[in-house]
């Protein structure tokens, strides 16, 4: 068993039910090929540093889990294939990390017009 | 003949720089920073203004570690959390 972490970018603009079944696809990917699955963390919206397939924009979906080379092979397969992943990258630990990654500062990278917005939500 | 400064350089003999390096690097001086391609404000720092890895001479790292912030940086570029050059336009 070897440690993995991908990060994959799916479009902005997906409903909950389009998340709920790229997660629910991507965590069942890891239980049928008898992987360990530790952890998805969702980063939220985030501006991407530069457009990919024209979106400035991107979901960030941060995933922990243990498996063997065929799990990973599959995996990045599936991710291929979708439409609404514009990037991903795996990478193989060497050993695990600490302290997780807190979700990367928000309020550095999302744009100020979203800023300005979240106040008004809190007054109202 | 052999000792003589190349032609380009018309504007006298080289002078010796009084900038005095660095002399330790700032992971090996604090070993709680970790070096993280999920970080992209520590990498930011030794990322040119254009996008450009800062070279070693100037940031003033040890190989080891600059060898880690370049494969971090190559990481963030890929996921967009990095800029590949400079600051891209946004349409």
């Amino acid at each position: 068993m070897r440690m993995y972490e991908t990060i994959f970018i799916v479009q902005p603009d997906l409903g909950e039910d389009e998340t709920k079944g790229l997660t629910a696809k991507v965590q069942e990917v890891i239980a049928s090929m008898k992987g360990d699955f530790k952890r998805l963390e969702d980063w939220g919206a985030r501006k991407l540093a530069y457009p990919i397939n024209k979106f400035t924009r991107g979901r960030y979906y941060f995933l922990r889990f243990d498996g063997d080379a065929p799990l990973i092979a599959e995996l990045e397969r599936r991710l291929r294939l979708d439409d609404k992943v514009l990037r991903y990258q795996s990478v193989k630990l060497e050993k695990e990390l600490a302290a997780p990654v807190a979700a990367p500062p928000k309020a550095a990278v999302e744009e100020p017009a979203e800023e300005a917005a979240e106040p008004q939500a809190e007054i109202e | 003949m052999s000792d003589e400064r190349t032609p380009q350089r018309s504007s006298g003999p080289r002078k010796k720089r009084p900038f005095q390096r660095r002399k330790v690097c700032r992971f090996c001086a604090d070993k709680q920073v970790s070096i993280d391609y999920k970080d992209p404000r520590t990498l930011r720092y030794f990322v040119s203004e254009r996008g450009k890895i800062i070279p070693r001479r100037i940031s003033g790292n040890c190989s080891k570690h600059q060898r880690e912030i370049t494969e971090a940086i190559k990481r963030a570029r890929n996921i967009a959390l990095l800029p590949i050059a400079g600051t891209h336009v946004m349409p």
